[in-house]
């Protein structure tokens, strides 16, 4: 996946990345975001999961979103890959952005079947660990 | 060595990057390819944007332990590296954008060089990279 992917869920935006945010898509990235100015988001998500490249079109993307959508919204950046951490460090951003290391995406995908699931339906959900096959 | 000529058009920005990208030097250095694919577009859209050139000349060199980029353009002269760092102690809500661009080149490479000769602006920028996969 080379392009992005934004799902609104509440207040909450997940912006599922490919392997760049740069020149070719930041600026169709942050068109897509304007939609939800005014919205009240209070936390906006990126999967980096398949991030490689991450350049300073890709960067006022990040800014665009804490400075634009909601009120200082919560910004996480999920599977970040080492460089671009780093990159995030160098620029002193690491502590405005909170980081979140999901094991695999197939239990991030239970989750949401799990949310999705007891959203929908009236019944008692019995704790179970992710990931966790049912039998 | 790999030498490319383009036009510096408003616009072809990407087709200038992916040509650069394509190319089997840049594509031979592993990891880095992706902090290598933030130098190449900070420094072809600074050329597109700003110089006003009329060709924008790349080469591009490897060997076995380092690769080579030079950009050569007949544009504004413009020292990128005389540019102030941006100031990191403004919080995030508040930060502008410029200058970020310029300052990641010089973290991610090993050795950036401008020169202004002959009435062209000449980058040079090097990174020490130790495997690599080229036959050549």
């Amino acid at each position: 996946m080379d392009d992005f992917k934004v799902t609104k869920n509440g207040t909450t935006l997940l912006i599922e990345l490919g392997r760049s945010l740069n020149t070719a898509n930041a600026p169709i990235l942050q068109e897509e975001l304007s939609k939800y100015v005014g919205q009240d988001i209070e936390k906006v998500v990126f999967d980096a999961s398949e991030l490689l490249a991450l350049s300073s079109s890709g960067l006022r993307t990040v800014y665009y979103a804490k400075q634009r959508l909601g009120h200082k919204p919560e910004i996480v950046f999920v599977n970040c890959a080492k460089e671009i951490y780093n990159t995030l460090k160098m620029i002193g951003l690491a502590s405005s952005i909170k980081f979140l290391k999901v094991e695999s995406k197939k239990i991030v995908r239970k989750q949401d079947e799990l949310d999705e699931f007891t959203a929908n339906n009236d019944v008692v959900c019995y704790s179970m660990r992710l990931g966790q096959d049912d039998e | 060595m790999t030498r490319l000529h383009f036009q510096p058009i408003q616009g072809k920005s990407l087709d200038i990057i992916d040509t650069i990208l394509q190319t089997e030097e840049v594509a031979s250095v592993g990891d880095f390819w992706g902090l290598l694919s933030v130098v190449v577009e900070e420094l072809v859209v600074n050329v597109v944007d700003y110089s006003h050139s009329d060709y924008l000349d790349v080469e591009i060199m490897r060997d076995e332990k380092s690769i080579t980029l030079r950009f050569r353009d007949a544009g504004v002269p413009f020292n990128p590296l005389e540019k102030e760092a941006p100031d990191f102690s403004i919080p995030m809500e508040e930060r502008q954008i410029g200058g970020l661009g310029i300052f990641m080149v010089i973290k991610y490479m090993d050795s950036v060089a401008y020169e202004h000769t002959g009435g062209e602006n000449i980058m040079t920028v090097m990174k020490r990279v130790k495997s690599s996969k080229l036959n050549a």
